[in-house]
Protein backbone atom coordinates (compact mmCIF):
# COMPACT_ATOMS: atom_id res chain seq x y z
CA UNK A 1 0.00 0.00 0.00
CA UNK A 2 2.80 2.40 0.85
CA UNK A 3 4.63 1.90 -2.46
CA UNK A 4 2.33 4.20 -4.36
CA UNK A 5 2.55 6.78 -1.60
CA UNK A 6 6.36 6.65 -1.63
CA UNK A 7 6.32 7.13 -5.37
CA UNK A 8 3.95 10.11 -5.30
CA UNK A 9 5.62 11.98 -2.46
CA UNK A 10 9.19 11.34 -3.70
CA UNK A 11 10.01 9.70 -0.38
CA UNK A 12 12.52 7.42 -2.13
CA UNK A 13 14.78 10.46 -2.56
CA UNK A 14 15.37 10.42 1.21
CA UNK A 15 19.12 10.34 1.93
CA UNK A 16 18.60 9.72 5.66
CA UNK A 17 20.36 12.94 6.65
CA UNK A 18 17.78 13.41 9.44
CA UNK A 19 17.62 17.16 9.02
CA UNK A 20 13.83 16.87 9.19
CA UNK A 21 13.99 15.25 12.61
CA UNK A 22 16.45 17.82 13.87
CA UNK A 23 14.13 20.70 13.04
CA UNK A 24 10.77 19.02 13.81
CA UNK A 25 9.10 20.85 16.75
CA UNK A 26 7.57 17.60 18.02
CA UNK A 27 10.88 15.69 17.97
CA UNK A 28 12.52 18.47 19.95
CA UNK A 29 10.10 17.82 22.80
CA UNK A 30 9.30 14.14 22.32
CA UNK A 31 12.32 12.29 20.96
CA UNK A 32 10.44 9.12 20.09
CA UNK A 33 8.68 10.86 17.23
CA UNK A 34 10.87 11.30 14.20
CA UNK A 35 9.74 12.14 10.67
CA UNK A 36 12.94 10.60 9.30
CA UNK A 37 12.29 7.27 10.95
CA UNK A 38 8.72 7.18 9.65
CA UNK A 39 10.02 7.65 6.11
CA UNK A 40 12.85 5.15 6.64
CA UNK A 41 10.55 2.52 8.07
CA UNK A 42 8.25 2.91 5.09
CA UNK A 43 11.18 2.64 2.68
CA UNK A 44 12.44 -0.58 4.31
CA UNK A 45 8.92 -1.92 3.98
CA UNK A 46 7.76 -2.20 7.61
CA UNK A 47 4.35 -1.18 6.44
CA UNK A 48 2.20 -2.47 9.26
CA UNK A 49 4.29 -0.80 11.90
CA UNK A 50 3.91 2.59 10.24
CA UNK A 51 0.20 2.25 9.55
CA UNK A 52 -0.61 1.04 13.05
CA UNK A 53 1.52 3.50 14.96
CA UNK A 54 0.09 6.48 16.79
CA UNK A 55 3.15 8.49 15.73
CA UNK A 56 1.62 9.33 12.38
CA UNK A 57 -1.08 11.37 14.14
CA UNK A 58 1.44 13.51 15.98
CA UNK A 59 2.72 15.31 12.87
CA UNK A 60 1.61 18.95 12.79
CA UNK A 61 1.91 19.36 9.04
CA UNK A 62 3.77 22.57 9.77
CA UNK A 63 6.18 22.04 6.90
CA UNK A 64 9.44 22.89 8.67
CA UNK A 65 10.85 19.53 7.53
CA UNK A 66 10.12 20.26 3.90
CA UNK A 67 11.83 23.60 4.35
CA UNK A 68 15.16 21.94 5.23
CA UNK A 69 14.96 18.66 3.27
CA UNK A 70 17.87 18.60 0.78
CA UNK A 71 16.18 15.94 -1.38
CA UNK A 72 12.79 17.57 -1.79
CA UNK A 73 10.79 14.82 -0.11
CA UNK A 74 7.18 15.97 0.15
CA UNK A 75 6.71 14.84 3.72
CA UNK A 76 3.35 16.54 4.23
CA UNK A 77 1.89 14.88 1.17
CA UNK A 78 3.39 11.59 2.36
CA UNK A 79 1.85 12.01 5.80
CA UNK A 80 -1.59 12.77 4.45
CA UNK A 81 -1.55 9.65 2.29
CA UNK A 82 -0.22 7.48 5.12
CA UNK A 83 -3.00 8.73 7.38
CA UNK A 84 -5.51 7.86 4.71
CA UNK A 85 -4.06 4.34 4.60
CA UNK A 86 -4.09 4.06 8.38
CA UNK A 87 -7.71 5.20 8.55
CA UNK A 88 -8.70 2.36 6.22
CA UNK A 89 -7.11 -0.05 8.70
CA UNK A 90 -9.01 1.43 11.60
CA UNK A 91 -6.21 3.57 13.04
CA UNK A 92 -8.04 6.88 13.32
CA UNK A 93 -6.01 8.82 15.87
CA UNK A 94 -7.43 10.70 18.80
CA UNK A 95 -9.34 13.79 17.70
CA UNK A 96 -9.44 16.73 20.08
CA UNK A 97 -12.59 18.34 21.53
CA UNK A 98 -14.41 14.99 21.60
CA UNK A 99 -14.48 14.80 17.82
CA UNK A 100 -16.88 17.73 17.49
CA UNK A 101 -14.95 19.10 14.55
CA UNK A 102 -15.28 15.81 12.70
CA UNK A 103 -19.03 15.78 13.20
CA UNK A 104 -19.71 19.42 12.28
CA UNK A 105 -18.47 19.09 8.66
CA UNK A 106 -20.65 16.01 8.24
CA UNK A 107 -23.66 18.03 9.41
CA UNK A 108 -22.66 20.78 7.00
CA UNK A 109 -22.92 18.34 4.12
CA UNK A 110 -26.55 17.74 4.90
CA UNK A 111 -27.69 21.15 6.05
CA UNK A 112 -27.00 24.55 4.63
CA UNK A 113 -25.96 27.22 7.06
CA UNK A 114 -28.14 30.19 6.50
CA UNK A 115 -27.47 32.67 9.23
CA UNK A 116 -27.39 36.38 9.74
CA UNK A 117 -24.50 36.53 12.10
CA UNK A 118 -22.70 39.82 11.67
CA UNK A 119 -23.75 43.21 12.97
CA UNK A 120 -22.93 46.69 11.71
CA UNK A 121 -21.52 45.56 8.38
CA UNK A 122 -22.78 45.78 4.83
CA UNK A 123 -23.20 42.58 2.89
CA UNK A 124 -24.86 41.82 -0.39
CA UNK A 125 -26.17 38.33 -1.03
CA UNK A 126 -26.03 38.74 -4.79
CA UNK A 127 -22.44 39.93 -4.89
CA UNK A 128 -19.98 37.89 -6.93
CA UNK A 129 -17.26 38.76 -4.44
CA UNK A 130 -17.42 36.23 -1.66
CA UNK A 131 -16.02 36.24 1.83
CA UNK A 132 -15.46 32.63 2.88
CA UNK A 133 -15.77 32.82 6.66
CA UNK A 134 -15.21 29.10 7.21
CA UNK A 135 -15.99 27.59 10.58
CA UNK A 136 -15.78 30.82 12.58
CA UNK A 137 -19.35 30.59 14.01
CA UNK A 138 -18.54 27.18 15.45
CA UNK A 139 -15.18 28.22 16.86
CA UNK A 140 -17.04 31.07 18.49
CA UNK A 141 -19.45 28.67 20.21
CA UNK A 142 -16.77 26.21 21.28
CA UNK A 143 -14.10 28.60 22.53
CA UNK A 144 -16.02 31.44 24.10
CA UNK A 145 -14.73 30.61 27.56
CA UNK A 146 -11.08 31.09 26.65
CA UNK A 147 -11.79 34.51 25.19
CA UNK A 148 -11.83 33.66 21.51
CA UNK A 149 -14.03 35.99 19.48
CA UNK A 150 -14.67 34.59 16.02
CA UNK A 151 -17.41 37.08 15.33
CA UNK A 152 -14.93 39.90 15.77
CA UNK A 153 -12.63 38.35 13.13
CA UNK A 154 -15.47 38.02 10.62
CA UNK A 155 -16.82 41.49 11.37
CA UNK A 156 -13.40 43.11 11.12
CA UNK A 157 -12.79 41.43 7.78
CA UNK A 158 -16.10 42.60 6.33
CA UNK A 159 -15.59 46.08 7.78
CA UNK A 160 -12.23 46.34 6.03
CA UNK A 161 -13.80 45.15 2.79
CA UNK A 162 -16.62 47.70 3.21
CA UNK A 163 -14.08 50.45 3.71
CA UNK A 164 -12.72 49.79 0.23
CA UNK A 165 -16.13 49.64 -1.38
CA UNK A 166 -16.68 45.88 -1.38
CA UNK A 167 -19.96 44.44 -0.17
CA UNK A 168 -19.28 40.72 -0.10
CA UNK A 169 -21.67 37.84 0.15
CA UNK A 170 -20.70 35.51 2.97
CA UNK A 171 -20.34 31.74 2.98
CA UNK A 172 -20.06 29.80 6.21
CA UNK A 173 -18.85 26.28 5.81
CA UNK A 174 -16.05 23.82 6.03
CA UNK A 175 -13.42 23.82 3.32
CA UNK A 176 -12.43 20.25 4.19
CA UNK A 177 -8.93 21.09 5.37
CA UNK A 178 -9.10 19.02 8.54
CA UNK A 179 -10.66 16.04 6.83
CA UNK A 180 -7.94 16.07 4.18
CA UNK A 181 -5.09 16.35 6.67
CA UNK A 182 -6.53 13.61 8.82
CA UNK A 183 -6.67 11.28 5.85
CA UNK A 184 -10.44 11.37 5.46
CA UNK A 185 -10.36 11.88 1.70
CA UNK A 186 -13.97 10.79 1.16
CA UNK A 187 -15.32 13.51 3.44
CA UNK A 188 -12.97 16.04 1.89
CA UNK A 189 -14.19 15.23 -1.62
CA UNK A 190 -17.82 15.58 -0.57
CA UNK A 191 -17.16 18.94 1.08
CA UNK A 192 -15.17 20.10 -1.92
CA UNK A 193 -17.93 19.18 -4.35
CA UNK A 194 -20.48 20.95 -2.21
CA UNK A 195 -18.39 24.12 -2.00
CA UNK A 196 -17.64 24.13 -5.73
CA UNK A 197 -21.33 23.71 -6.46
CA UNK A 198 -22.21 26.58 -4.14
CA UNK A 199 -19.62 28.87 -5.73
CA UNK A 200 -20.94 28.01 -9.17
CA UNK A 201 -24.49 28.88 -8.10
CA UNK A 202 -23.36 32.24 -6.77
CA UNK A 203 -21.30 32.89 -9.90
CA UNK A 204 -18.29 33.77 -7.78
CA UNK A 205 -15.54 35.83 -9.36
CA UNK A 206 -13.43 36.53 -6.32
CA UNK A 207 -13.16 34.79 -2.96
CA UNK A 208 -11.59 36.48 0.04
CA UNK A 209 -10.38 34.50 3.05
CA UNK A 210 -9.45 35.45 6.56
CA UNK A 211 -8.45 31.88 7.47
CA UNK A 212 -5.19 30.64 5.94
CA UNK A 213 -6.32 27.02 6.08
CA UNK A 214 -9.36 27.66 3.88
CA UNK A 215 -7.17 29.68 1.53
CA UNK A 216 -4.56 26.94 1.29
CA UNK A 217 -7.18 24.28 0.69
CA UNK A 218 -8.95 26.24 -2.05
CA UNK A 219 -5.72 27.22 -3.71
CA UNK A 220 -3.69 24.04 -3.50
CA UNK A 221 -6.07 21.13 -2.96
CA UNK A 222 -9.14 22.07 -5.00
CA UNK A 223 -9.04 21.70 -8.77
CA UNK A 224 -8.31 25.06 -10.37
CA UNK A 225 -11.36 27.25 -10.81
CA UNK A 226 -11.84 30.36 -12.81
CA UNK A 227 -12.05 32.38 -9.62
CA UNK A 228 -9.61 34.80 -8.06
CA UNK A 229 -8.58 33.70 -4.57
CA UNK A 230 -6.98 36.04 -2.09
CA UNK A 231 -6.21 36.36 1.59
CA UNK A 232 -7.42 39.53 3.26
CA UNK A 233 -3.80 40.66 3.67
CA UNK A 234 -3.30 40.38 -0.10
CA UNK A 235 -6.50 42.36 -0.67
CA UNK A 236 -5.26 45.12 1.64
CA UNK A 237 -1.67 45.07 0.38
CA UNK A 238 -2.15 47.54 -2.47
CA UNK A 239 -4.66 49.82 -0.73
CA UNK A 240 -3.87 53.24 0.66
CA UNK A 241 -4.41 53.41 4.37
CA UNK A 242 -3.58 55.50 7.35
CA UNK A 243 -3.14 54.36 10.88
CA UNK A 244 -2.72 55.71 14.34
CA UNK A 245 -0.07 55.44 16.95
CA UNK A 246 0.56 51.98 18.32
CA UNK A 247 0.90 52.19 22.06
CA UNK A 248 2.23 48.66 22.43
CA UNK A 249 4.92 46.45 20.97
CA UNK A 250 3.64 43.98 18.39
CA UNK A 251 5.02 40.78 16.95
CA UNK A 252 3.67 38.64 14.12
CA UNK A 253 3.26 34.87 14.37
CA UNK A 254 3.47 33.31 10.92
CA UNK A 255 0.94 30.52 10.72
CA UNK A 256 2.18 27.42 8.90
CA UNK A 257 -0.48 27.56 6.22
CA UNK A 258 -0.12 31.22 5.33
CA UNK A 259 3.65 31.22 5.67
CA UNK A 260 5.44 28.08 4.62
CA UNK A 261 2.59 26.56 2.63
CA UNK A 262 1.55 29.65 0.68
CA UNK A 263 4.66 31.82 0.98
CA UNK A 264 2.83 34.91 2.21
CA UNK A 265 5.17 36.65 4.63
CA UNK A 266 5.48 40.27 3.53
CA UNK A 267 1.87 41.20 2.78
CA UNK A 268 0.57 41.13 6.36
CA UNK A 269 3.71 42.85 7.63
CA UNK A 270 3.38 45.62 5.03
CA UNK A 271 -0.27 46.16 5.88
CA UNK A 272 0.58 46.38 9.58
CA UNK A 273 3.34 48.87 8.76
CA UNK A 274 0.85 51.03 6.85
CA UNK A 275 -1.51 51.23 9.80
CA UNK A 276 1.34 52.28 12.08
CA UNK A 277 2.49 49.02 13.63
CA UNK A 278 6.15 48.17 13.50
CA UNK A 279 6.40 44.42 13.77
CA UNK A 280 9.18 43.18 15.99
CA UNK A 281 10.39 39.80 14.81
CA UNK A 282 10.64 36.82 17.11
CA UNK A 283 13.70 34.60 17.14
CA UNK A 284 11.98 32.10 14.85
CA UNK A 285 10.15 33.97 12.14
CA UNK A 286 8.97 33.67 8.55
CA UNK A 287 10.26 30.40 7.00
CA UNK A 288 11.43 29.11 10.37
CA UNK A 289 8.43 30.17 12.46
CA UNK A 290 7.32 27.56 14.98
CA UNK A 291 3.85 26.05 14.76
CA UNK A 292 1.16 26.67 17.41
CA UNK A 293 1.30 23.01 18.40
CA UNK A 294 -1.79 21.29 17.01
CA UNK A 295 -3.29 21.04 13.59
CA UNK A 296 -6.50 19.70 12.11
CA UNK A 297 -7.95 19.07 15.59
CA UNK A 298 -5.83 16.00 16.10
CA UNK A 299 -3.69 14.86 19.04
CA UNK A 300 -3.48 17.74 21.46
CA UNK A 301 -1.45 16.81 24.53
CA UNK A 302 1.46 17.99 26.63
CA UNK A 303 3.72 18.13 23.59
CA UNK A 304 1.46 20.68 21.95
CA UNK A 305 1.26 22.57 25.20
CA UNK A 306 5.05 22.66 25.52
CA UNK A 307 5.46 23.99 21.98
CA UNK A 308 2.94 26.75 22.71
CA UNK A 309 4.65 27.74 25.92
CA UNK A 310 8.00 28.06 24.15
CA UNK A 311 6.41 30.14 21.43
CA UNK A 312 4.67 32.45 23.91
CA UNK A 313 7.90 32.94 25.84
CA UNK A 314 9.65 33.79 22.59
CA UNK A 315 6.95 36.34 21.76
CA UNK A 316 7.04 37.89 25.22
CA UNK A 317 10.75 38.62 24.82
CA UNK A 318 10.04 41.10 22.03
CA UNK A 319 6.43 42.27 22.36
CA UNK A 320 3.23 42.73 24.37
CA UNK A 321 0.83 41.64 21.65
CA UNK A 322 1.18 38.64 19.37
CA UNK A 323 -0.65 38.96 16.07
CA UNK A 324 -1.78 35.73 14.45
CA UNK A 325 -3.32 35.32 11.05
CA UNK A 326 -4.99 31.97 11.68
CA UNK A 327 -8.00 31.60 14.01
CA UNK A 328 -6.77 28.21 15.13
CA UNK A 329 -3.39 29.61 16.21
CA UNK A 330 -5.29 32.16 18.25
CA UNK A 331 -7.48 29.50 19.85
CA UNK A 332 -4.47 27.37 20.75
CA UNK A 333 -2.47 30.20 22.26
CA UNK A 334 -5.46 31.53 24.15
CA UNK A 335 -6.05 28.06 25.54
CA UNK A 336 -2.56 28.03 27.03
CA UNK A 337 -2.95 31.61 28.25
CA UNK A 338 -6.22 30.68 29.96
CA UNK A 339 -4.38 28.59 32.51
CA UNK A 340 -0.98 30.20 32.53
CA UNK A 341 -0.13 33.86 32.46
CA UNK A 342 2.62 34.97 30.11
CA UNK A 343 1.74 38.66 30.16
CA UNK A 344 1.03 38.66 26.45
CA UNK A 345 -2.09 39.30 24.43
CA UNK A 346 -3.05 37.36 21.30
CA UNK A 347 -5.00 39.10 18.57
CA UNK A 348 -5.96 38.36 15.02
CA UNK A 349 -4.42 40.24 12.12
CA UNK A 350 -7.72 41.65 10.82
CA UNK A 351 -8.79 42.61 14.32
CA UNK A 352 -5.65 44.70 14.80
CA UNK A 353 -5.85 46.30 11.37
CA UNK A 354 -9.53 47.18 11.84
CA UNK A 355 -8.75 48.75 15.19
CA UNK A 356 -5.83 50.82 13.95
CA UNK A 357 -7.07 51.94 10.54
CA UNK A 358 -8.42 55.45 10.18
CA UNK B 1 -31.04 -10.01 36.00
CA UNK B 2 -29.66 -9.11 39.37
CA UNK B 3 -28.35 -5.66 40.02
CA UNK B 4 -24.61 -5.72 39.63
CA UNK B 5 -22.47 -3.60 41.85
CA UNK B 6 -19.26 -2.30 40.41
CA UNK B 7 -16.49 -0.37 41.86
CA UNK B 8 -14.15 1.92 40.00
CA UNK B 9 -10.50 1.72 40.89
CA UNK B 10 -8.76 4.83 39.74
CA UNK B 11 -5.06 5.33 40.29
CA UNK B 12 -3.13 7.89 42.29
CA UNK B 13 0.50 8.97 42.29
CA UNK B 14 2.91 8.99 45.17
CA UNK B 15 4.64 12.28 44.46
CA UNK B 16 7.64 11.48 46.65
CA UNK B 17 8.42 8.39 44.61
CA UNK B 18 7.59 9.90 41.21
CA UNK B 19 10.64 10.77 39.09
CA UNK B 20 8.59 12.89 36.63
CA UNK B 21 9.78 10.74 33.74
CA UNK B 22 6.34 11.09 32.11
CA UNK B 23 6.21 7.53 30.83
CA UNK B 24 2.66 7.39 32.16
CA UNK B 25 1.85 10.59 30.24
CA UNK B 26 3.09 8.99 27.05
CA UNK B 27 1.02 5.81 27.43
CA UNK B 28 -2.27 7.12 28.77
CA UNK B 29 -4.50 10.07 28.13
CA UNK B 30 -5.51 10.26 31.77
CA UNK B 31 -2.15 11.64 32.85
CA UNK B 32 -0.98 15.15 32.43
CA UNK B 33 2.22 16.90 33.40
CA UNK B 34 1.62 20.01 35.46
CA UNK B 35 4.60 22.25 34.93
CA UNK B 36 3.67 24.80 37.56
CA UNK B 37 3.64 22.17 40.29
CA UNK B 38 6.24 19.98 38.61
CA UNK B 39 3.98 17.00 39.17
CA UNK B 40 1.89 14.49 37.24
CA UNK B 41 -1.88 14.82 37.47
CA UNK B 42 -4.34 11.96 37.09
CA UNK B 43 -7.79 12.45 35.70
CA UNK B 44 -9.66 10.18 38.08
CA UNK B 45 -12.90 10.48 36.17
CA UNK B 46 -11.54 9.12 32.90
CA UNK B 47 -9.20 6.60 34.55
CA UNK B 48 -10.66 3.11 34.26
CA UNK B 49 -8.08 1.60 36.55
CA UNK B 50 -6.71 -0.77 33.94
CA UNK B 51 -3.33 -0.76 35.65
CA UNK B 52 -1.09 -0.57 32.60
CA UNK B 53 0.52 2.55 34.03
CA UNK B 54 1.19 0.79 37.31
CA UNK B 55 3.04 -1.93 35.48
CA UNK B 56 5.11 0.49 33.44
CA UNK B 57 6.03 3.05 36.11
CA UNK B 58 9.79 2.64 36.70
CA UNK B 59 9.55 4.22 40.14
CA UNK B 60 6.53 2.22 41.30
CA UNK B 61 4.90 5.52 42.16
CA UNK B 62 1.43 4.71 40.84
CA UNK B 63 -1.04 2.72 42.87
CA UNK B 64 -4.71 1.81 42.79
CA UNK B 65 -7.11 3.68 45.00
CA UNK B 66 -9.51 1.09 46.31
CA UNK B 67 -11.53 3.26 48.54
CA UNK B 68 -12.77 6.36 46.80
CA UNK B 69 -16.30 5.52 47.78
CA UNK B 70 -17.63 5.23 44.26
CA UNK B 71 -19.87 2.26 43.61
CA UNK B 72 -21.75 1.52 40.47
CA UNK B 73 -25.03 -0.28 40.40
CA UNK B 74 -26.50 -1.33 37.12
CA UNK B 75 -30.08 -2.33 37.00
CA UNK B 76 -30.72 -1.85 33.30
CA UNK B 77 -31.08 -4.96 31.17
CA UNK B 78 -27.65 -4.85 29.77
CA UNK B 79 -24.74 -7.21 29.97
CA UNK B 80 -21.81 -5.46 31.53
CA UNK B 81 -18.36 -6.45 30.41
CA UNK B 82 -15.20 -6.31 32.43
CA UNK B 83 -13.24 -3.10 31.87
CA UNK B 84 -16.35 -1.51 30.43
CA UNK B 85 -16.27 2.22 30.39
CA UNK B 86 -15.91 3.43 33.95
CA UNK B 87 -16.91 -0.15 34.84
CA UNK B 88 -20.48 1.04 34.96
CA UNK B 89 -21.46 -0.09 31.49
CA UNK B 90 -23.23 3.14 30.90
CA UNK B 91 -21.00 5.24 28.67
CA UNK B 92 -23.78 5.45 26.16
CA UNK B 93 -26.58 3.13 25.27
CA UNK B 94 -27.76 3.09 21.71
CA UNK B 95 -31.38 2.46 20.98
CA UNK B 96 -33.28 2.71 17.73
CA UNK B 97 -34.25 6.33 18.10
CA UNK B 98 -32.19 7.39 21.07
CA UNK B 99 -28.62 7.66 22.24
CA UNK B 100 -28.48 7.72 26.00
CA UNK B 101 -25.49 9.23 27.73
CA UNK B 102 -24.44 9.32 31.31
CA UNK B 103 -23.63 12.97 32.01
CA UNK B 104 -20.13 12.04 33.12
CA UNK B 105 -19.43 10.29 29.84
CA UNK B 106 -21.21 12.78 27.59
CA UNK B 107 -19.34 13.06 24.33
CA UNK B 108 -20.08 16.05 22.14
CA UNK B 109 -18.80 14.45 18.93
CA UNK B 110 -20.88 11.31 19.40
CA UNK B 111 -23.93 13.38 20.30
CA UNK B 112 -23.68 15.44 17.11
CA UNK B 113 -23.16 12.31 15.06
CA UNK B 114 -26.29 10.75 16.58
CA UNK B 115 -28.40 13.82 15.83
CA UNK B 116 -27.13 13.74 12.27
CA UNK B 117 -28.36 10.18 11.99
CA UNK B 118 -31.78 11.36 13.12
CA UNK B 119 -31.59 10.15 16.70
CA UNK B 120 -32.50 11.93 19.86
CA UNK B 121 -29.80 12.47 22.45
CA UNK B 122 -30.80 11.81 26.03
CA UNK B 123 -28.55 12.73 28.91
CA UNK B 124 -29.13 11.01 32.23
CA UNK B 125 -27.61 11.62 35.56
CA UNK B 126 -24.95 9.35 36.96
CA UNK B 127 -26.43 6.07 38.19
CA UNK B 128 -24.21 5.84 41.19
CA UNK B 129 -24.14 9.27 42.70
CA UNK B 130 -26.80 11.72 43.74
CA UNK B 131 -25.27 14.61 41.85
CA UNK B 132 -27.81 16.42 39.73
CA UNK B 133 -27.28 17.48 36.17
CA UNK B 134 -26.45 21.11 35.89
CA UNK B 135 -28.97 22.41 33.33
CA UNK B 136 -26.43 24.98 32.30
CA UNK B 137 -23.69 22.42 31.73
CA UNK B 138 -21.26 24.09 29.33
CA UNK B 139 -21.03 21.18 26.95
CA UNK B 140 -24.77 20.65 26.66
CA UNK B 141 -25.23 24.34 25.93
CA UNK B 142 -22.50 24.22 23.29
CA UNK B 143 -24.09 21.28 21.50
CA UNK B 144 -27.48 22.98 21.58
CA UNK B 145 -25.97 26.14 20.18
CA UNK B 146 -24.21 24.25 17.38
CA UNK B 147 -27.44 22.48 16.48
CA UNK B 148 -29.29 25.81 16.44
CA UNK B 149 -26.95 26.97 13.67
CA UNK B 150 -28.17 24.00 11.65
CA UNK B 151 -31.77 24.78 12.66
CA UNK B 152 -32.05 21.46 14.51
CA UNK B 153 -33.31 22.57 17.89
CA UNK B 154 -34.58 20.43 20.71
CA UNK B 155 -32.71 17.28 19.86
CA UNK B 156 -30.92 17.05 23.19
CA UNK B 157 -32.94 16.11 26.23
CA UNK B 158 -31.85 16.07 29.84
CA UNK B 159 -33.58 13.51 32.04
Amino acid sequence: MLEGIIEKSKAYYCVECRKCSSICPITRIYGKFSPASIVERSLIGIEEEVLNSMDIWKCLGCGLCEEVCPSGVEFLHFMREVRNGARKQGNEGIPTHEGVFESIPKLMLEKNIDMDWLDNVETDEKSDIIYFAGCLPFFDIMFKEIGFDGKCIAESTVKLLNKYGVKPSIIYGCCGHDALWNGNVELFNELMNKNMQMLKERKAKKIIFSCPECYRTFKMDYPSMDVELMHISEFLADKDMKGGEAGKEYTFHDSCRLGRHLGIYEEPRNVLKKVGIKVKEMEHNKELAVCCGTSAWMSCDWKSEEIRKERLKEAKKVADVMITSCPKCQIHFKCTLSHENYGIEVKDFVEVVAEMIK
Amino acid sequence: MLPITFKQYSVAIDERACSRCRICVSICECFEYDEARDAIRVNTISCKGCGICIASCPSSAIYHVYDDGIYYEIVEKREAAAFDCLNCGYECVEEDEKLIFCIRRFNMGKALEAVREGKEVVIKKCLLSDEKIDEKDERILKIEEILTVFKMEKKVKVE
